[in-house]
Order: C-alpha cells, then sequence, then structure tokens
C-alpha cells in the first residue's frame, strides 16, 4: 500500500512536470513572430512609390501630376496622343519595371480616371488584407480632386 | 524478508533518484534548444533590421539629398551628388572605409526606372555571401539640376550576413 | 540486538541520504539561479545598448525633416560611459560591452548616469548639412547661463536658443544660482575680454567662456574656452563654428572631448564639401544658360576652398560660407540651378 502510494506520487510528479513543459513548448511555438521588416517595408514604401510617382517628369516633359490634372479635367496636354492614354502607358510601364518585376500583390489606381494596375497572376482585391497603402491627392483646382492610390495586398 | 525489503525500498529510493535526474536532465535539453532557436531566429530579425537601417541612412545623408536653399528634400537624391558619391567611394579608400562603418556588408545601389535608365553602384562590400532575406527597395525621385527634371528611381539595398 | 542496530542504521543512512540528495539539488538550483540572474543583467545591458544604438544609427533620418529634435531615453538606472578618441564609444559601465561612436559627433559628459537620458539632435549646416549633432545629458546637470555686462545681451539670446528640455537659468549674479545638482555648466560670453569674471563655488563645475572673433557673435566663429573646477586657467581653447559646435562645448566633459569630437565632424564635412564642390563644377561645365555661368564661378572657388578646410580653419570657412550663402541667394533669385 505504502510502496503504491509512493509510485501513485512518483507519477504525479512525472504528470506535473510533463504538463509543464507542454505549456513552455506551447507557449513558445505560438508566440507571434512580427516581422518588423515587411511592416517597415511596406508602410514606407507604399506611400513613397505615390509621392515619387506623381513628382516624376515624363519624356513629353509634362508631371505625371500635370498629366493626371490634363485627363481629369483640361485635356491640352497633346504627346502624339491625348494625356489619359499617355498617362496609362507611362504608369504601366513604371508599374512593370517596379512592382510587377519585384513580383508584388498590388493596385495601382486612379479611380475618378478608370485606370487600375494590377499584377496578373496576383490580384490584390478589394476583400484582401492590405499590407499598406499609400496615397497622394492631387488638387485639380477647385474642380475636385484626383486620388492614385497604391495597395500593396499580403 | 527484513533484508529483502530493504533492498526494495532501496531500489526504490534509487529510482526515484534516477527518474527526476532523468526528467531534469530533458527539461535542460529541452531549454538548450528552445534557446538556441530563438538565437537564430533573433540573429535573422537583426539582419533584416540591419538592412532597414542602412536604407534608411542611405535616403537620409546629405551626400545623396537634394536640398533646396538647405531645405532637404523627401525621396528625392540629386543625380549629379549620386554619381560623384559612387565615384569617389570607388576611387578614395579612405572614403570608402569612413562610410563602410556606415553601411557595413551591404550593397547599395540606384536603378533609374523613368523615363531613363541609368544605375549606380554606391557602395559594395560583401566579405559574405549569403544575403538578407529580401533586399529593401526604396523608392524616390532623382533630380537633375539642370534640367531641373525628377525622374523616377529605386534604392535597392542588399544586405549581405 | 543485531536487527535493532541494523535498523537504527538504515534509518541514519535515509537522513544522511535525504540531507546530501537534498543539499546537492539546493545547490544545483542555486547555480542555475545565478547564472540566469547573471545572463539577465547581461541581456538587460544589451538591450539598453542596442535601444541606444538604434536611436543613434537613425539619428540622420530623425533629422532629416526637423533642424531640431528631442529624444528621451527611459531606462532602469544605468550608468553610461562615453568615450571620444582612439577609441569613441558608448558603454555601459561594468559590463564589457559598448556601441561605436567612431564616426558621429556627440557631445556628452564621460559619465552619464541615471534612468532618463535627455538626447537633443541638431543640424550642423555650414552652409549646407553636414551632419546631425547629438547632445547629450543627464537630469542632474545644470546649465546657467551667466548674464553681465560684458555679454551685451548676447548670452540672453544663447539661452533662449537652448533647447528648454534641459535645465537651465539665465543669471545676473552666480550666487543665485539654484543648489542640489551634480554638475554645473556656467556659460560666459565676452567680446573683450578672453576670461570668465566669475568664481563659483560648486565642487563641481565646468565653464565655458565664449568670445566671438571680431564682427561675430555666438552663432559666427570665435573661440571657446574651458575651465574644469578650480582652475584659474583655462585646460583648452578652441575655436567654434556656429552655435550647434557652442552648444557642443556646452555639453562636453571638457575641451578635449570637443576638440576630439569637432575633428570627427570636420572629417565627414570634408567629404561633404568634396561632394557639394564636384557637383558644382559639373554643373558649371554643362551649364548652356549665359545668365547664370557667371555667377558660378566665384561660388564654385569657395567651395573647391573649402574641400581642404580643417577644425584648425574656422575663420577662413566661415568668411567663405558667408560668402557662398550669398551666391547661393543670387543664383536663386536669378532661378539658376542652386549651389546647395
Amino acid at each position: 500500500m505504502k510502496s503504491q502510494i509512493e509510485i501513485m506520487g512518483l507519477a504525479v510528479i512525472i504528470i506535473l512536470v510533463a504538463v509543464g513543459f507542454f505549456f513552455i513548448i506551447s507557449f513558445k511555438l505560438n508566440k507571434p513572430q512580427i516581422d518588423h521588416v515587411q511592416t517597415l517595408r511596406d508602410n514606407q514604401f507604399a506611400q513613397q512609390y505615390v509621392t515619387s510617382l506623381v513628382k516624376t517628369n515624363t519624356q513629353c516633359g509634362f508631371t505625371i501630376t500635370e498629366l493626371m490634372q490634363d485627363c481629369a479635367v483640361f485635356h491640352n496636354i497633346n504627346c502624339t496622343v491625348d494625356s489619359c492614354t499617355y498617362l496609362n502607358r507611362t504608369l504601366e510601364v513604371i508599374a512593370n519595371k517596379t512592382l510587377l518585376n519585384w513580383s508584388y500583390t498590388y493596385n495601382l489606381s486612379i479611380n475618378e480616371l478608370h485606370l487600375e494596375f494590377q499584377n496578373p497572376q496576383r490580384n490584390c482585391t478589394a476583400t484582401m488584407p492590405r499590407a499598406a497603402q499609400g496615397f497622394e491627392l492631387i488638387t485639380l483646382y477647385g474642380l475636385g480632386d484626383v486620388m492614385i492610390t497604391l495597395d500593396v495586398c499580403k | 524478508m527484513k533484508p529483502r525489503n530493504a533492498q526494495i525500498q532501496l531500489g526504490e529510493s534509487t529510482a526515484a533518484i534516477v527518474v527526476i535526474i532523468i526528467l531534469i536532465v530533458l527539461g535542460l535539453v529541452f531549454y538548450s534548444v528552445l534557446s538556441r532557436s530563438n538565437v537564430d531566429d533573433k540573429k535573422i530579425e537583426i539582419a533584416n533590421l540591419e538592412a532597414i537601417e542602412v536604407a534608411s541612412f542611405a535616403t537620409a545623408i546629405p551626400e545623396l539629398h537634394c536640398t533646396f536653399l538647405g531645405a532637404a528634400s523627401a525621396n528625392c537624391f540629386d543625380a549629379v551628388k549620386v554619381a560623384n558619391f559612387s565615384s569617389l567611394l570607388s576611387s578614395d579608400t579612405d572614403a570608402y572605409l569612413y562610410y563602410a562603418e556606415f553601411f557595413k556588408n551591404a550593397r547599395i545601389s540606384i536603378e533609374e526606372v523613368y523615363p531613363g535608365n541609368a544605375s549606380w553602384l554606391i557602395y559594395e562590400n560583401n566579405k559574405s555571401v549569403r544575403q538578407s532575406e529580401l533586399p529593401v527597395y526604396i523608392p524616390i525621385n532623382l533630380y537633375y539640376p539642370l534640367d531641373d527634371d525628377y525622374s523616377f528611381a529605386v534604392l535597392k539595398v542588399v544586405k549581405y550576413s | 540486538m543485531a536487527i535493532a542496530k541494523k535498523a537504527a542504521i538504515e534509518m541514519q543512512f535515509n537522513w544522511i541520504f535525504i540531507i546530501i540528495a537534498g543539499a546537492v539539488l539546493l545547490a544545483f538550483f542555486f547555480i542555475i539561479t545565478q547564472s540566469q540572474r547573471e545572463s539577465s543583467k547581461i541581456n538587460a545591458d544589451l538591450k539598453i545598448l542596442q535601444h541606444t544604438d538604434t536611436v543613434l544609427k537613425n539619428i540622420e533620418q530623425s533629422s532629416l525633416n526637423s533642424d531640431s529634435t528631442i529624444v528621451t531615453l527611459g531606462f532602469p538606472k544605468t550608468a553610461f560611459q562615453i568615450s571620444c578618441g582612439e577609441v569613441s564609444e558608448l558603454s555601459i559601465q561594468d559590463s564589457g560591452y559598448a556601441v561605436s561612436l567612431k564616426n558621429q559627433a556627440v557631445f556628452s559628459p564621460k559619465n552619464l548616469e541615471g534612468s532618463k537620458i535627455n538626447a537633443w539632435i541638431v543640424n550642423y549646416n555650414i552652409p549646407y548639412k553636414v551632419m546631425p549633432f547629438v547632445y547629450l545629458t543627464a537630469a542632474d546637470r545644470l546649465f546657467v547661463f551667466v548674464n553681465d555686462s560684458n555679454s551685451g545681451g548676447k548670452v540672453e539670446q544663447l539661452f533662449y536658443e537652448f533647447s528648454a528640455n534641459f535645465s537651465s537659468v539665465l543669471v545676473n549674479d552666480i550666487s543665485s544660482v539654484p543648489e542640489g545638482y551634480d554638475t554645473y555648466v556656467y556659460v560666459t560670453y565676452s567680446t573683450t575680454s578672453n576670461t570668465p569674471n566669475i568664481n563659483p563655488s560648486n565642487p563641481k563645475y565646468l565653464i565655458i567662456h565664449i568670445k566671438p572673433d571680431s564682427g561675430s557673435d555666438y552663432d559666427g566663429v570665435g573661440n571657446v574656452q574651458f575651465y574644469k573646477t578650480g582652475e584659474a586657467v583655462p585646460h583648452a581653447g578652441f575655436a567654434y563654428l556656429k552655435k550647434e559646435s557652442v552648444f557642443g562645448a556646452m555639453f562636453s566633459e571638457d575641451g578635449n572631448f570637443y576638440k576630439c569630437t569637432m575633428e570627427k565632424v570636420f572629417t565627414r564635412a570634408k567629404y561633404v564639401n568634396t561632394l557639394h564642390a564636384d557637383r558644382a563644377i559639373a554643373i558649371q561645365k554643362n551649364m548652356t544658360n549665359t545668365v547664370c555661368e557667371p555667377v558660378y564661378v566665384w561660388p564654385v572657388y569657395y567651395l573647391h576652398e573649402m574641400k581642404s578646410m580643417n577644425f584648425s580653419s574656422m575663420p577662413d570657412y566661415y568668411d567663405n560660407l558667408i560668402k557662398l550663402e550669398k551666391g547661393n541667394k543670387d543664383l536663386a533669385k536669378l532661378s539658376c540651378p542652386l549651389l546647395y
């Protein structure tokens, strides 16, 4: 009887230690891994992308901002084609050389001008979680605004 | 009979000690395995953070930045400064060693995307072969002072670890 | 009888066995706890240093959009040691770990202790940004600006330009200086006298005496002298260029620390000046605008001169700096490509 109680005591210790290990291991494994690099990259990247993009001078001599304004309202610029077509081509070239080339899941869009560029293999849809978003609001001098947005999806 | 009981009891005590020691040893083995994996994770995290640090530093230094009457312009590199800085680091060993203190084991380049396609290797020091997980891309404008024009470019930083 | 003796021996053996086993287990756990405690202290020290290192490494970024930034570093009470010289580093006392400050302009006392370290980050523009200055201090240091008749109101101006985040007072008479600080830094100014006219009685102080060159002030060029506790003659006197270097003198441990840090600054300035000069030359060479081209000539010359100037040629540097500022403004008025 005494030895049986002793064996049971030993068994209880073993069980307690095993449960303790189980909790430690599960805690360590479930600790959320925050990828600081990816978070920082995405947050700054998207905003820096659109901020730099709108300031860029095109081969036609106008900036992306000026082309967006002209395409939205004024329709004065002629770069062998109209400003909307030229803007479309230019943004496609830039997006393909950068975002598509790096295999990002992205959506670069100017809704008011019905322009949208995505990775054809990995669509960044409205329902997908966003890693980051950047946008620039371009004034139309009292006639409203037009916004260029870059969404980077996870 | 009694001597046998005593032997059994002794055996019991010894068995209990042995089991406890085995449990403690197992516990220490688990702890050291977990610690080692934590250290490995930490090393990767540190390498990736260093890539970000190098990229952040490169975007902020006056050696590359556009300024207008002293005020720095965000995300803007002066194309002439870029070319000169690249040339300085490749031709002047003292300058290279000076900036190596900041950039360490990394490869820093600027690639013009549109409308031109120029590129400059600013700095490279690859004592080790392994790179950080992904290169860090930072979109920037390249300013050409004579034309007063901006092009779209990318600062690319690859950290070696 | 024999059996009873055997039982008694067995009983004693049991107790001895228990005591030995218990002692071994206790010792084992005691050793584990001690080693964990040591490694935990090392971990804490490393975390503090890593955090400080990150802040220092990011000062270029944090100084990008603002010429003046305050960062407060809060830790469990830590004793830092900062050195400048053959080895420039920031370390935690007795820890054996340090972060390098080899190419960074950190003005600080050699020992910094406290749970709150204030870092003031200021851009050094001569005339374009060269690098950020980092001024470090703890709460036990009081900066005393002595406003006497010799200063012509300049000490008061300097006081108001000094960050309000640091313990500082403006006094006409040093007898009214509040007590209770570990170190006092007295700032005096005179355009005529080479010596400060004060004799503090605090157990530990540093006097910074500013004497500008003729026609200049604390934001120009001149000489700054350092007096430690009890010194009747300055242990060091060096040139200053612009108010940021004057502040640097105030935050430094002594004159030699200031000189060491300023030499690091001018090493960096050499490369920044070279790049600006080469840029100006490249622009001038390719310039087609006949209105801008002649305006470039003299500023390019001044930039070229500044390439080879160092800490010992501050008055000449300042001359060129003023001319360069004017040249750049002239270019701006003509809508020409700017020098900086």
